[in-house]
């Protein structure tokens, strides 16, 4: 046990004099978080700048257009005129994401009892503004179109109550559950500090043996570690476990509630999570270490296996949607497992027995990362001993 | 001081020898550019699971199960009798949505008392959420067209005008640019540059913070701006000429492979790619003058892809960010480019529409040499005071 704690000062004496982990461990939580939460503090798109082109200029054109200004989501930043052409409105305007054209001879059809087009031309190049701006404008000509019908059935002496019932047969009540108000900053923040927090964890870790050989140092590591190869990676782990988790409470104490995101009942039972995650991560971090003796190879090496960890992940697009081996690569990051489980045990706040899959995922990983780092390990010091 | 060509050939060496920099400069843009843009290859979300309650049991709800299983975005997974059954699956993420149909659905419906279904949602990822909520209504519109439509043919009007009468304002929305509103073609082209701008400043940094720390850059007391400017031209010209024929690659190989819109001359994106790759490598020699190792050049600068792309405005409107925000966001070369881009190879625009666009490159080009000036006088300076002293 002394063995272990003394590699443990020893391990934070080296942190302490390397500038790039200061950083790591203070400037990411304390900026990073901060910063990326900020860049969403708004939470959701509240204007969208759209334009209009009326060909009809009729009283029921003009009517349209005072409906489309009360949607609330909808800016008209322009009128447009027959002159403008159509195909280059998106790069000769920019501002402009989304158009309503009213066509020629609209409001003489619907008088005629004809079914009459109202087209919308959307900025798809962007699919924030095309879903918000598809949205409102199915939503708004749905509710015209339900207008018509419901004035249609008065008109036939249909009674009021009957007739509203009768221009919208079947409801879809829709209960958008874990983030009501379609928010950003709940959506994407936790997924941005908790990925971070595995990039964090392992970056820290991949240097932590590999340093050791650049230094010649191992020796003297060995013997604070009694010569046990145990001893050592459990002095490591404890180290890299304890900043993580560290870093892991701030995120959930401090960063997020102060960025406003809604505090869950199943946070605190989830630092239990939280703390394998960042074992899992200090481990793999310390096999990487072991493996390559190169510390900028150890650094490349978990660039590359951690960067894309979050588009692999399944956060903003589906693994199901992704090619069957980027679906199964997506199951070699332990972020993937941990997403799981942060979804169902914080923003679902399922029982525990949900989260067990997961859990178990995690633990395979740590079981890897520590069978490979002391299968190395022992092999070069029965190297060394012949 | 060495000549400018012997200075472009250590360069050569250096990352010739520095399997960092190798790897960084020469095999991630590639790997990443085929392994993560894969990721986006089917481009759209199909058939996500949902489970259907049915407490109806009727034809129509079998009939609107139906209607949503043949969707092409939604997949019914289970039929269950309860909702606590459907939401053992939900809470395990089995299914994304649950639609409901309540007891008397069908006859409400079909006697036109307003009958409802209930959806629920997992709006923990947005896009799974929208698409199936999208496909739901979709669905049900159509039903109760079908309901209006059917009431009005009782009413002794004929099919033809009942079919217009029951939806008397037809929606046409039109995707331009994407017209399936699908996540590949929205964010892959952005991605692969995200990529090379990653790439170059992790390598280039690398091999700027070596030189500062290890050689030619070291003994900047007795330098002048030229030769410092000199040093940097012969260490920069491979990375510009790399970056270049990336990009051409891209343009010609990676973006068809991905089925990618790409409009506009190939020269006058390269052009454009010199402006930005030149404003990227002047912005890195700059920030890599603060580090001591390369290695924790490469620890640090790992952590900046995320903050760098999300502030861009290209996933999240500038607009919307807080105004400390817009001014970082605007001194970033990856803003105006991502723009540009986007509006030339995407949108098709012409050089008239990005001209403010590129007039914000070529100020933060300007603002980047001026910025270097000053960072080359400061090391100087500290340099011949430590010489002095």
């Amino acid at each position: 046990m002394k063995a272990v704690i003394n590699i443990i000062i020893r391990e934070l004496f080296i942190l302490k004099k390397r500038p790039a982990a200061w950083v790591l461990i203070l400037l990411i939580p304390t900026a990073i978080f901060f910063y990326l939460g900020y860049i969403y503090k708004e939470g959701s798109i509240e204007h969208v700048n759209i334009a209009v082109l009326d060909l009809d200029h009729s009283d029921l054109s003009r009517k349209v257009i005072q409906n489309v200004e009360a949607a609330p989501k909808l800016n008209i930043i322009k009128f447009l005129n027959s002159h403008d052409h159509i195909d280059s409105i998106f790069t000769k305007h920019p501002e402009i994401k989304g158009f309503y054209l009213i066509p020629k001879g609209f409001e003489k059809k619907i008088y005629r009892g004809e079914q009459a087009k109202l087209l919308v031309y959307v900025n798809a190049s962007n699919i924030v503004f095309g879903n918000l701006i598809y949205k409102e404008a199915a939503s708004f000509i749905n509710t015209m179109s339900a207008g018509i019908n419901y004035n249609m059935l008065k008109a036939q002496g249909v009674p009021s109550e009957k007739a509203l019932k009768m221009i919208m047969p079947v409801k879809v009540r829709s209960r958008p559950l874990f983030n009501s108000y379609y928010n950003y900053l709940y959506y994407l923040v936790p997924g941005l500090t908790t990925v971070l927090l595995q990039m964090l964890v392992f970056f820290l870790a991949a240097r932590a043996i590999n340093s050791e050989y650049s230094n010649q140092t191992y020796e003297a590591l060995l013997k604070i570690a009694d010569g046990s190869i145990f001893k050592l990676i459990i002095g490591k782990l404890l180290t890299y476990t304890l900043i993580g988790v560290m870093v892991g409470v701030f995120i959930f104490s401090a960063v997020h509630p102060l960025l406003g995101i809604p505090a869950s009942s199943g946070t605190l039972p989830f630092l239990a999570v939280v703390f394998l995650f960042v074992l899992v991560n200090a481990m793999l971090g310390i096999m990487v270490s072991v493996i390559f003796k190169n510390e900028a190879i150890a650094m490349d090496v978990s660039f590359v296996y951690n960067s894309p960890a979050f588009v692999f992940s399944g956060f903003t697009f589906p693994i199901m949607a992704m090619p069957a081996f980027n679906a199964w690569y997506a199951q070699l990051i332990p972020y993937t497992h941990f997403l799981h489980a942060y979804v169902k045990g914080i923003e679902m706040e399922t029982p525990f027995t949900f989260l067990l899959d997961h859990i178990l995922d995690l633990i395979i990983f740590f079981l890897v990362g520590y069978i490979v780092a002391c299968i190395i390990l022992l092999r070069r010091n029965t190297k060394v001993l012949a | 001081m060495k000549s400018w060509f012997s200075i472009f050939k250590s360069e050569l060496s250096l990352i010739f020898e520095d399997k960092s920099i190798l790897l960084t400069c020469l095999v991630a843009p590639l790997l990443y550019a085929f392994f993560v843009g894969s990721i986006y290859a089917e481009k759209e979300v199909k058939e996500i699971p949902v489970a259907i309650v049915d407490y109806d049991r009727s034809n129509l709800s079998a009939k609107v199960s139906w209607l949503l299983n043949a969707s092409e975005r939604v997949n019914v997974n289970g039929h269950f009798s309860s909702i606590e059954e459907a939401l053992f699956y939900f809470n395990n993420l089995e299914v994304q949505g649950i639609v409901m149909f309540p007891k008397g659905f069908q006859g409400k419906t079909m006697n036109l008392e307003g009958a409802h279904v209930e959806l629920i949602l997992n709006n923990t990822k947005f896009l799974t959420s929208n698409e199936i909520n999208k496909a739901v209504q979709h669905v049900i519109l159509t039903v109760s067209g079908g309901v209006r439509m059917q009431y009005l043919v009782s009413n002794k009007i004929p099919i033809e005008q009942a079919k217009q009468k029951a939806q008397p304002v037809l929606p046409v929305i039109k995707s331009i640019y994407n017209a399936t509103n699908n996540y590949g073609d929205y964010l892959l082209p952005v991605l692969l540059i995200l990529i090379l701008q990653q790439t170059l400043i992790i390598g280039f940094g690398q091999s700027i913070v070596h030189e500062f720390n290890h050689s030619m850059l070291k003994p900047l007391s007795n330098s002048t701006f030229f030769d410092f400017i000199k040093i940097l031209s012969a260490k920069s010209i491979y990375y510009l000429g790399l970056y270049l024929a990336y990009l051409f690659v891209f343009f010609k190989l990676i973006f068809p492979h991905f089925y990618l819109t790409f409009n506009g001359s190939i020269g006058f994106h390269l052009f454009l790619g010199i402006l930005f790759i030149t404003t990227v490598l002047i912005y890195t020699v700059i920030f890599a003058s603060f580090f001591k190792t390369t290695i924790g050049w490469t620890e640090v600068l790992a952590f900046s892809t995320y903050p760098l792309f999300l502030v861009s405005g290209y996933s999240w409107p500038i607009e919307s960010m807080p105004r400390l925000l817009q001014l970082f966001a605007n001194v970033l070369p990856s803003t105006p480019y991502f723009k540009v881009f986007n509006a030339l190879a995407v949108e098709g625009a012409n050089l008239s529409d990005i001209t403010s666009e590129l007039v914000h490159l070529l100020l933060l080009l300007l603002v980047g040499y001026g910025l270097l000036y000053l960072r080359f006088r400061s090391i100087r300076n500290r340099k011949l005071l430590r010489a002095n002293s």
